[in-house]
């Protein structure tokens, strides 16, 4: 094992007080000079109001963000269990939840069941992967990784951690009013969206809905602001963009893609909103009339909706899934002790990801009514996008490839993204092709694609990541034994869950019913028994989650202490203290080449940071490549 | 730590073979209803076959000159437990959710009819009791229909991936495939790849990684060919898409009817005879939609309120119901049969339960002759100048129901 | 070979300047990009894509709205095809006698006499406005009436029916969109951007005082701006105003606080803008939040629930006592228009899909013209107290740039929605 760098600095904890300056406590520090050489840098506030819950500081909010996460995680995951339940055993007593609903049975009535659809999907991507992936890994890393002492704006950072609570109190009290929650799928489709009297989460819980995602619109754009602005104007001495590791540069795309993406939703949210609050009939036809309620005055059109919303929830599955590209492809490289293949076409790969996606949003829409011509056309640019993703994934194999490979938790979680994320793009192409989605199209087929890039995908990601950078986060090192239960575990329950799947959904088994077994197609042995075997692999993933819930509690309590570079890499946070001080480094670093030189022939040890320049006998870094 | 690679290599064989596998298997994928209630089936052609011969036996005691003779009585009184031992087995059926509905209907016709012949065995002890006989014949008639129709009732196994049933499905699963071969083998190939280099690359201490940053040539090859493989799947797929979306592409044949979308039913308005649809003499049925096989069916599709899906899986038929729109869908089936329409975009709490019977006839006349039976019972013609007063059209029981 | 590192130079472990911009060549004195520059820009594309949603799907619905949406006769959304042969009376003036014609309108269009003294003063500013329609559906003695308004000194036409998939502007029996108002108003808003321009360039040259006149040239004429936007408004909605007021107790007890909480907020404004805006902006948030969930009605029993478990501490502190309590109303503004342009006779964002898009997209368009004059104002306060230099203003620079944004969104939207 080799030696630490020399000038790494002592995990300090977050307690550091600087070189006290006489400025008041929490004000911005903007520069990036070491302490006592600058009158900009200040010491953490004492006031734990401002130390720990109006915290300006972006590892704080960071934290923030991963554990309002982590909680959402938990209560999107009862979620689904209940719609597990129901599918497997429909109609069935719960016997401690008759409580919850007027029925004495215990019986889940169809409208809770549609609250538990819509709900299960808000939450899971708007207060959970989009938040733990941007807000706590993107806030935490990106000062780090680029050598900065904090976001270009801290204050806005802060308010943008802030303006999430309004949606999560929102979100979870739309469930007690009149109505109940939002019954119209995560998707919100107008005229069920719009007219009050055709479900009752339309009632009341719909606009909730909207409000709580307006709220995590605008808690989102002012991160993205924040996020790029940094990485564009913050970065260290010699980091040029093409030095930056992957996980910057997924957060850096994905960000772009929520600015240009995310106002279009909103518009399309304040326009759904006028439509229920204020009579206005921008997705009313003329004439609609739902449950013999009045005519509307309507010149609108359903599909208006579909367009707008899709516009942004297509970048929104990118937004969810690059970050975690750029983790993986870190994660995999430091454990790999091998640099990354390819890193500039990594680069340019998410790069096209990211621009391709605004332009494939119709194919959400395909047997939707829209002009079939037009979505001809979505279908050309559906299939091309498939295409960088495949250059990544043999990228990542690449990078293992030849490498020496340590089976560590992180590295076990981000070789199972890249697996699970094979299976999940391959399906994709089974619905890119228009024909073949008529079949499958609202079919459980596509809840199989979802959850295999969004849970197979983004979420191992998440776990390689906290496995990761736990030690950095909070100086102590998780439980390396429990850690690969949970992921073993983890791994072999997702699967039970979520492959059969795409086997009822071949089978033409539908999305968001209740219960299945009213058709004759479905009610047989062998639909009802793989329901029944995905319910209980869905406990089990349940349970096995309790594994990480008490792994990360007891090692942020009890954990070994970490070093400041456990995995000995080479990108720029690990070569500070574990947690970080305050003001994230003692000097500025200065970086010398880009982060993935590992195993270098000439070099003593098996990995060389960023900070250390390349030996001098070392061969020219490939420019094409790296 | 080996042994991880066996994980993932062991998930991925699993996994290409059941998703290899499910489709093409017949029998496992889409087990015939029948098939799989074979008992419930074989009572259900029991009752229908005896209660057919015990009501010709019954029938045959209506002109007798005195009581039965003690072989006649026998026969009433096995019958008559028989009878009962049917209904108890159609209640547990009912339970057991076999065509619920339909059983509980039968499981009543069969008591009555086992109390029906009660009472016959009871009058014909003692004489002549043709109107006991009659009413016998009649429950006994009654539920042989009832079970006949039940039988007929159930859902044509169709539409595996072996046998496709439709033009769109053969286009459809011929694509499906293709596609299926192509992200197989892919599969198949990277993970592979991520097996063997998890296996042989696990850290040895010694053996240091090998330090490359890329290749280009490797790049620009799995660059290259993947893209020229989804560019030809895009443009292979476009026919098949035309064909069944583009309505330039729809033959010239007049809609079969309207088909209107709404909560939590369909509303089908087919035209009636003078070939209009949209004028006093349509035929308007609920959940119930018949065409021809062999011929391409256009109907026209909306809905009356929120979004909605035509959905016929075993057709591979799939089309959005918008409110505002009148939306041209194009399908056609080579077997005729009973089918399932399913509802396939969320529209409230009873999108579960939108379900419609599609019935496809053998021939042209029989659906005609379907079509001007139900016209029929819809309207009640009005009585003949002969009768003015309805008495003869009373007399006459109503022709057999829609199932 | 050593790698070299991107600024053209092996880097030397002095350190470099990171004020406000990464290091170009040292001693630069005003590198191109700042962050807050940056960050603005980024801001405005966001803002720019949220326009383009509302914007987009404007042109989108307009260009599908199939011909026959909107007519002369009848409300929007009407089935025109069983009502082809339709005629109707129109008012192009009231003449010499207004309420008399008024007294005949009420009596012919069933309306009530308040109302139809409405509609004859509207039309009568308009131009012309319809009385009275007949109509297969609707049948009624337009020639008679005709001749009764024309005697009573009115000047009155029949019409037959036109139908249109959009309104046109200048109709005004389908559109009540006053352009040439609204014209002055896009003048007065390109007034306030010249306005601003000349505040960043006094800053530019270090003169503070034309600095402050000139901003607070700007936030006045944009509140011009505004307020004329708002007359539009009640004039097209004719609301009716009609309310009961309590306030009680707990309105101090809440308001107090609140107002101590913003006054301390606008001083702090002498140090910082930013972390004034963010505290008004939070508080402000938490109790709008607050005012629409209880007009939703939600909070309904969680409020009396609370209030039954601190009923004896209120009371007590008489927290519960009415201090003032007034019925107002019911008062009743605006124009009353012609049936064309709405079926209520106003124009509501559910009046019709042309009301829906205008109300929105205007609507939004205030509420970032409010945004950026509270913000102006925030920056006017501050440099009353010196706090700008001829070094220090990047802050003026950044408002600057956001409100030619907004005048710019405005041009777009007067010219897409009114014009054509």
């Amino acid at each position: 094992m080799s030696s630490e760098p020399h000038h790494d600095a002592p995990a300090q904890g977050p307690d550091l007080a600087g070189p006290d300056t006489g400025m008041a406590p929490g004000t911005i520090p903007t520069s990036g000079h070491a302490p006592g050489h600058d009158e900009h840098i200040h010491p953490a506030p004492r006031n734990p109001l401002f130390r720990y819950i109006f915290s300006t500081d972006h590892k704080v909010i960071g934290i923030q963000f991963l554990f309002s996460g982590l909680i959402f995680f938990v209560v999107g995951g009862l979620l689904a269990l209940a719609i597990r339940w129901q599918l497997a055993w429909p109609w069935s007593d719960l016997p401690h939840l008759s409580a919850l609903w007027d029925s004495s049975a215990g019986q889940m009535p169809p409208e809770f069941y549609n609250k538990l659809v819509t709900m299960h999907g808000t939450i899971m991507i708007f207060f959970v992967i989009i938040p733990i992936l941007l807000g706590a890994f993107g806030n935490f890393l990106i000062p780090l990784m680029i050598g900065a002492r904090d976001m270009a704006f801290p204050t806005l950072n802060m308010l943008s951690y802030w303006f999430m609570w309004p949606a999560f109190v929102l979100i979870v009290f739309s469930f007690f009013v009149p109505g109940g929650a939002s019954e119209a799928g995560w998707t919100g489709y107008p005229p069920l969206s719009t007219a009050e009297w055709s479900t009752p989460g339309s009632l009341n819980g719909q606009t909730i809905w909207l409000m709580a995602l307006l709220f995590a619109g605008i808690s989102s754009m002012m991160g993205s602001i924040n996020y790029i602005t940094t990485v564009l104007m913050l970065r260290a001495p010699g980091m040029t963009l093409f030095r930056l590791p992957m996980t910057v540069w997924g957060l850096f795309i994905t960000a772009l893609l929520q600015a240009f993406a995310l106002p279009v939703l909103t518009s399309a949210l304040v326009m759904q909103l006028l439509d229920r609050v204020a009579g206005t009939n921008f997705f009313s036809p003329t004439g609609l009339s739902v449950a013999n309620g009045p005519e509307e005055v309507g010149g609108g059109h359903p599909l208006l909706w579909q367009h707008l919303f899709w516009f942004y929830s297509h970048p929104a599955v990118y937004i969810m899934i690059l970050p975690a590209m750029g983790i993986v492809s870190d994660v995999i490289s430091t454990f790999s002790r091998k640099p990354l293949f390819g890193y500039k076409p990594m680069v340019f790969a998410i790069g096209a990801i990211a621009l391709l996606g605004f332009i494939v949003w119709g194919h959400h829409m395909f047997q939707s009514g829209m002009n079939p011509a037009l979505g001809a056309t979505f279908m050309l640019s559906t299939m091309m996008i498939a295409l960088p993703s495949a250059i990544k994934t043999f990228n990542w194999l690449g990078t293992m490839w030849g490498g020496s490979i340590h089976f560590t938790a992180a590295m076990l979680n981000a070789v199972a993204f890249v697996a699970m994320f094979v299976i999940g793009g391959l399906s994709g192409i089974f619905m890119a092709a228009t024909p073949t989605d008529i079949h499958i199209h609202d079919t459980y087929f596509i809840v199989a694609h979802i959850h295999y890039v969004l849970f197979g995908g983004s979420s191992f990601g998440i776990f390689a990541a906290l496995y990761y950078w736990f030690p950095k986060m909070f100086g102590r090192m998780m439980n390396e034994t429990l850690g690969k239960i949970h992921f073993a575990l983890s791994f072999v329950f997702f699967n039970g869950t979520f492959f059969p799947m795409h086997i009822v959904g071949m089978h033409a088994q539908p999305r968001r019913y209740a219960d299945y077994t009213g058709f004759e197609l479905f009610n047989n042995e062998a639909v009802i028994g793989l329901n029944q075997l995905m319910t209980v692999c869905a406990i089990g993933l349940g349970l096995s989650q309790l594994i990480l819930v008490s792994n990360f509690v007891a090692s942020l309590v009890a954990g070994r202490k970490a070093g400041a570079n456990p995995w000995r890499a080479n990108t720029l946070e690990w070569q500070t203290g574990s947690p970080p001080p305050h003001y994230n480094f003692e000097r500025i670093p200065t970086v010398y080449h880009p982060a993935y030189e590992y195993s270098l022939p000439e070099a003593e040890s098996d990995y060389l940071p960023q900070t250390e320049p390349r030996p001098p006998r070392a061969e020219p870094l490939d420019h094409i490549m790296a | 730590m080996k042994a991880w690679s066996l994980l993932f290599g062991l998930t991925a064989v699993i996994a290409t073979a059941a998703f290899v596998y499910a489709p093409f298997d017949e029998d496992w994928w889409l087990p015939s209803y029948r098939a799989t209630n074979a008992e419930a089936m074989a009572t259900l052609e029991e009752i229908d076959a005896r209660s057919g011969a015990l009501a010709g036996e019954v029938e045959a005691m209506r002109d007798l000159g005195g009581p039965a003779s003690a072989e006649q009585l026998e026969g009433l009184d096995s019958g008559r437990r028989w009878l009962a031992r049917q209904a108890v087995r159609l209640g547990m059926m009912a339970d057991q959710g076999f065509l619920s509905e339909r059983s509980r209907e039968l499981q009543s016709r069969a008591a009555l009819a086992s109390e029906a012949v009660a009472s016959a065995r009871e009058a014909l002890g003692i004489g002549p009791a043709p109107a006991a006989v009659e009413e016998a014949v009649g429950a006994l008639e009654g539920l042989r229909e009832r079970a006949e129709a039940a039988i007929a009732s159930v859902s044509e196994p169709g539409g595996s991936l072996r046998a496709p049933i439709s033009s769109a499905a053969r286009q459809i699963d011929h694509l499906y495939v293709l596609i299926l071969v192509i992200t197989g083998l892919t599969f198949v190939g990277v993970m592979g790849a991520m097996v063997v280099a998890l296996w042989r690359f696990g850290a040895k201490p010694g053996r240091k990684a090998v330090y490359s940053h890329g290749s280009l040539k490797v790049e620009i090859a799995w660059t290259v060919i993947p893209g020229a493989i989804l560019v030809f799947l895009a443009l292979y797929q476009l026919r098949a898409w035309a064909d069944i979306k583009f309505k330039s592409s729809y033959p010239d044949v007049a809609p079969l009817a309207e088909v209107t979308a709404r909560q939590f039913q369909w509303t089908i308005r087919y035209p009636g005879p003078d070939g209009q649809i949209g004028t006093g003499d349509d035929l308007h049925t609920v959940n119930d939609l018949h065409f021809v096989k062999g011929q391409p069916t256009i109907i026209r599709l909306k809905s009356d309120d929120v979004l909605h899906s035509f959905f016929l899986p075993q057709l591979r038929i799939k089309q959005d119901a918008v409110p505002g729109m009148d939306i041209p869908v194009l399908f056609d089936a080579d077997k005729a049969g009973r089918f399932e329409l399913l509802c396939a975009e969320l529209c409230g709490w009873g999108h579960y339960k939108m379900r419609a019977q599609v019935t496809v006839h053998e021939t042209q006349d029989e659906f005609d002759e379907w079509l001007a039976r139900s016209l029929e019972e819809q309207d009640y013609p009005p009585p003949p100048a002969s009768d003015p007063d309805g008495v003869a059209a009373a007399a006459v029981p109503p022709g057999p129901g829609v199932e | 070979m050593a790698e070299t590192p991107p600024f053209g130079e092996e880097p030397t472990g002095e350190p470099h300047d990171h004020d406000h911009a990464p290091s170009g060549a040292p001693g630069r004195d005003t590198p191109p990009a700042t962050p807050g520059k940056v960050a603005m820009w980024l801001f405005l594309a966001t803002e720019v894509m949220f326009f383009t949603g509302l914007i987009g799907s404007y042109v989108v619905l307009r260009a599908g709205s199939p011909p026959g949406s909107y007519s002369n006769l009848f409300p929007p959304g009407t089935d025109l095809a069983s009502r082809a042969g339709a005629v109707g009376l129109v008012l192009l003036d009231p003449g010499e006698d207004p309420d008399k014609v008024a007294a005949l309108v009420a009596e012919a269009g069933g309306l009530p006499a308040e109302e139809a003294d409405r509609f004859v003063e509207t039309a009568g500013e308009i131009g012309e406005a319809v009385v009275l329609v007949d109509s297969p559906y609707e049948p009624s003695d337009v020639e008679g009436w005709r001749q009764r308004l024309a005697e009573a000194g009115a000047s009155v036409e029949v019409r037959g029916l036109e139908s249109f998939a959009w309104p046109p502007p200048y109709n005004g029996l389908v559109n009540p969109l006053s352009i040439d108002l609204t014209a002055l108003n896009t003048f007065i808003l390109i007034c306030s951007s010249v306005t601003m321009v000349l505040a960043l360039a006094a800053i530019q040259r270090g003169d503070t005082l034309r600095l402050s006149l000139w901003l607070l040239a700007t936030i006045l004429i944009g509140s011009t701006f505004l307020g004329i936007q708002v007359y539009e408004y009640i004039q097209l909605i004719g609301p009716t105003i009609e309310c009961s007021v309590a306030v009680s107790g707990w309105h101090v007890a809440v308001a107090v606080p609140l107002a101590a909480l913003l006054l301390l907020a606008l001083l702090q404004a002498r140090k910082t803008e930013g972390r004034t805006a963010a505290v008004v902006l939070l508080s402000l948030v938490l109790v709008a939040c607050y005012e629409v969930v209880s007009i939703l009605g939600l909070t309904a029993d969680l409020d009396a629930e609370f209030l039954e478990a601190i009923g004896p501490v209120t009371t007590a502190l008489r927290l519960d006592e009415a201090l003032y309590q007034a019925d107002i109303g019911p008062i009743e503004l605006g124009h009353r228009y012609s049936v064309g342009v709405g079926a209520s006779g106003h124009f509501r964002p559910s009046s019709s899909l042309f009301a829906s898009s205008f109300f929105t997209m205007t609507g939004f368009h205030g509420a970032h013209v409010t945004g950026g004059v509270l913000a102006l104002t925030l920056i006017w306060l501050r440099s009353l107290f010196g706090g700008y230099s001829k070094e220090s203003h990047a802050v003026v620079e950044l408002a600057g740039l956001y409100w030619h944004f907004v005048d710019l969104v405005w041009i777009i939207l007067f010219t897409v929605v009114y014009l054509i």
